[in-house]
C-alpha cells in the first residue's frame, strides 16, 4: 500500500500485541506449580491441561498463521490443489486416535517428555533417538521462521517496511517463554483462537454478500485459470493432479501429528480421555481452515492484487478492501497472534528435544531437573533466534524451500515413533537402516524436483513423478509418502533378516499394559512438584 | 474421579488381575475401530468429488462434499470414542 502506514490498524495491532504479552508473562502464575525448573512444569505446562485448554492449545499448535495465509494463497494461485488442507486436517483425527492415546499413556507412566525420549525407552538404542531429536529440531525450525512470513504479510499490509516490527514481537515472544514456558501459549491461545473465529465467521458471511455470492466467485475463479497457461490450475482438479491431491492429503496428515510440537500438546494433556475427546473436536478448526481457504477465491473475484509478488499478502490485503478500518485491525491482530502461539509451541518442543535427548544423554548425564530446565529455556531463545535469522538474512522464499523439506524428513521419523506403539517385528537397528534409507532418498527426489513456473532447478516443490520410476503414467504423488514407503520396506526386510540371525532387540523398558493406562492408575507417575488436583501417588 | 487411596492401594496389591478384566473389556470393543477408515475412504479418493455439479449455494461439488467430511468425520470419531470408552472415561 502506498498511501503509508494506517494508524488505526497498526493501534488495534500493538493493543493485542501488548494485551497478550502481559498474558504470557502472567501465565507464570496461572496454575501455578511450586516451582518451574523441571521439564515436566516448563516443557509440558505441569502436564495437567483440561479438555479445553487441550483444545485451545492443539488449535493453535496445528493450525498456525502460516495456514491461514498460506492455503488461500495457494487457493488463489493454482486453485483446487490448496484445498488439499481440508482432506488432511479432517483425515488427521481418525487416523491419529489410536496412536495418540497409545502415546499419551506410555509417557505418562514412564515420564516421557519428548518423542525421542519414547523411541530411546521403546528401542533401547540411544543413536536411534538421537537420529529423532536431530530430524525434529531441524524440521521444526523452518516451521518456526514460516510463522514470521505470517506475520510479515500482516506487517506489510499494514504499509509498514523493514524488518521491526517481526524482531520485537520475536524478542517479547522469546522472553515470556523463557519466564512461563508451555503455560504462556496456552494461555495466549484462547484470545489468538476466539479472535480467528471472530474474524473468519464475519468474513465468510461479509465479503461474499459483498461480491454477489459464491456463484460469482467461483466464476471469477474458473474465469482466471482458463485464461491462465499452467496446466496444474483450476477450480477442480486436473487428472494428472489426483493422486498428488490424496497423497500430499495423507502425508501431511501423518507429519503433523510426529511433529515434536505436536506431541508437546498431546503430552501436556491431563489424561488419556482429554486425547480422545480432542480428537472429536479438534475438526471445528477444519472447517474455520476449508472457508478461510475460499477467501483465496473471493480475492480472485475481488481484484486483489498482492503486494509486491509477495502472494501472500492476498488475504491481509483482502481485508484492507473489504473490511473498515478498526476490523481489518483485528483481523491482522488474530494472524499476528496466531502467529506467535505455534511458534512459541515450536521453540519449546525443539527446546525439550534438545535439553532431554542431547543435552542429558551425550553432554551431562548427571544433569538435575534444574539444570534440564535451564538448557531448556536458554535453547529456547537461540531458537528463536536462528528462526529470525533466517528469516532476515535470507529470502523467505527459502524458508518455504526448508518447510517443504522439514516435512518430508519428519516423515521419516514415523517408523520409529509409531510401529514401537504397538509390539511388531520392527528392530531398533532395522529402524535406524530404515530412517536413514528415507531421510537420504527423500532430499535427493527432492533435490531432483525442478519448478518450472519459478526457475527453480532444485527442491521445487514436494510432488515426484511417477514417470521417473519408469511407470508410464503423468501422475505424482506426495514425496515424502515415496520416501516412508523406502524407509518401511527397510524396516520390514531387515526386521525379519536381523530376527533369522537371532539378533537381540534393545531393551525394552515398557510393558504392553503401559500402553492403556489412564491418568489415577495405578504407576502413572504424578509430575514433580505439581499441586493438588491430581490423586495421591500409589505405593 | 472418587478414587480413594484405599482403591489405589488395592490396585497395587494387585496390580495384574486388576489389569486382565478392564484389557478384556477394552479388547471386545476394538471392532469399532475399523469405522475410523470410513473418513479416509471419503476423502482419499479424490475421482469421487472431482466434479462442479451438483452445486450448493453457489459453490461446486469438489469444495461442499470436502466441507461436509467434517461433520461427518466428527460424527464417526465420536460414535468411536462413545463405544470404546473404558469404564472410568
Amino acid at each position: 500500500m502506498s498511501e503509508g502506514v494506517n494508524g488505526l490498524e497498526l493501534a488495534i495491532v500493538i493493543f493485542f500485541f501488548v494485551l497478550i504479552s502481559v498474558l504470557g508473562f502472567a501465565a507464570t502464575r496461572w496454575r501455578r506449580a511450586e516451582s518451574l525448573d523441571h521439564l515436566d512444569e516448563w516443557g509440558l505446562g505441569g502436564r495437567k491441561f483440561g479438555g479445553w485448554i487441550t483444545w485451545f492449545l492443539l488449535g493453535g499448535d496445528l493450525y498456525t498463521a502460516y495456514t491461514f495465509v498460506a492455503v488461500p494463497a495457494l487457493i488463489f494461485g493454482l486453485g483446487a490443489i490448496g484445498f488439499f488442507a481440508v482432506p488432511y486436517t479432517i483425515i488427521m483425527y481418525p487416523i491419529v486416535l489410536l496412536a495418540a492415546v497409545r502415546m499419551w499413556s506410555v509417557a505418562h507412566r514412564h515420564g516421557y517428555v519428548t518423542p525421542a525420549d519414547f523411541v530411546r525407552g521403546r528401542h533401547g538404542s540411544s543413536a536411534l533417538a538421537l537420529a529423532i531429536a536431530i530430524t525434529g529440531i531441524v524440521a521444526t525450525m523452518p516451521y518456526i521462521a514460516l510463522q514470521l512470513v505470517g506475520i510479515e504479510a500482516v506487517v506489510k499490509a499494514m504499509g509498514i517496511e523493514g524488518h521491526l516490527p517481526i524482531i520485537i514481537a520475536f524478542v517479547v515472544l522469546a522472553a515470556y517463554t523463557y519466564q512461563s514456558g508451555l503455560r504462556a501459549p496456552a494461555l495466549i491461545a484462547f484470545v489468538k483462537d476466539s479472535l480467528i473465529y471472530i474474524v473468519v465467521i464475519v468474513a465468510v458471511i461479509v465479503i461474499p454478500a459483498n461480491l454477489g455470492g459464491f456463484d460469482n466467485i467461483f466464476a471469477a475463479a474458473n474465469e482466471k485459470f482458463s485464461a491462465s497457461e499452467a496446466p496444474n490450475d483450476g477450480i477442480n482438479l486436473g487428472s494428472a493432479a489426483t493422486l498428488g491431491y490424496s497423497t500430499l492429503a495423507f502425508g501431511s496428515a501423518l507429519a503433523l501429528f510426529i511433529y515434536p510440537h505436536t506431541m508437546t500438546g498431546v503430552l501436556a494433556a491431563k489424561s488419556r480421555n482429554t486425547i480422545k475427546r480432542n480428537m472429536v473436536a479438534l475438526p471445528a478448526y477444519t472447517l474455520l481452515l476449508g472457508l478461510l481457504a475460499l477467501l483465496g477465491y473471493m480475492a480472485i473475484a475481488a481484484g486483489v492484487q498482492p503486494i509486491g509478488d509477495d502472494v501472500n499478502t492476498i488475504v491481509p490485503v483482502l481485508f484492507n478492501e473489504q473490511f473498515p478500518d478498526w476490523f481489518a485491525g483485528v483481523a491482522f491482530s488474530a494472524i499476528a497472534i496466531g502467529a506467535l502461539v505455534p511458534a512459541a509451541i515450536m521453540a519449546i518442543a525443539a527446546s525439550n528435544l534438545f535439553a532431554r535427548n542431547i543435552y542429558k544423554e551425550y553432554l551431562k548425564r548427571d544433569a538435575t531437573p534444574e539444570q534440564e530446565a535451564k538448557v531448556a529455556k536458554i535453547t529456547s531463545l537461540v531458537v528463536k533466534a536462528g528462526a529470525l535469522a533466517v528469516v532476515l538474512a535470507i529470502d523467505p522464499q527459502f524458508s518455504i524451500d526448508l518447510q517443504l523439506i522439514g516435512g518430508v524428513i519428519i516423515l521419516q521419523t514415523l517408523p520409529a515413533l509409531v510401529l514401537g506403539l504397538w509390539r511388531t517385528i520392527a528392530h531398533g537397528k532395522a529402524l535406524l537402516a530404515g530412517w536413514a534409507v528415507g531421510m537420504f532418498s527423500g532430499l535427493l527426489i527432492l533435490y531432483d524436483t525442478p519448478n518450472p513456473a519459478t526457475g527453480q532447478e532444485h527442491f521445487g516443490g514436494s510432488q515426484y513423478a511417477l514417470s521417473k520410476l519408469g511407470i508410464d503414467t503423468d501422475l505424482t504423488m506426495y514425496t515424502g509418502l515415496v520416501a516412508l514407503a523406502a524407509n518401511l520396506i527397510v524396516v520390514v526386510v531387515l526386521s525379519l533378516v536381523l530376527r533369522k540371525l537371532g539378533v537381540a532387540k534393545g531393551e525394552d523398558e515398557t510393558a504392553p499394559e503401559d500402553y492403556e493406562v489412564e491418568a489415577g492408575d495405578p504407576g502413572v507417575k504424578p509430575v514433580p512438584g505439581a499441586e493438588g488436583e491430581r490423586e495421591p501417588a500409589p505405593g | 474421579m472418587p478414587t480413594t487411596l484405599v482403591d489405589i492401594r488395592m490396585r497395587v496389591f494387585t496390580q495384574s488381575p486388576g489389569y486382565a478384566p478392564r484389557r478384556m473389556e477394552r479388547r471386545s470393543h476394538r471392532a469399532w475401530y475399523w469405522l475410523l477408515l470410513i473418513p479416509l475412504v471419503g476423502l482419499l479418493i479424490p475421482p469421487i468429488y472431482n466434479s462442479e455439479d451438483p452445486e450448493l449455494f453457489g459453490m461446486p461439488f469438489f469444495y461442499w462434499y470436502q466441507l461436509a467430511w467434517v461433520p461427518l468425520s466428527v460424527a464417526v470419531t465420536a460414535l468411536v470414542y462413545v463405544k470404546t470408552r473404558g469404564p472410568r472415561e
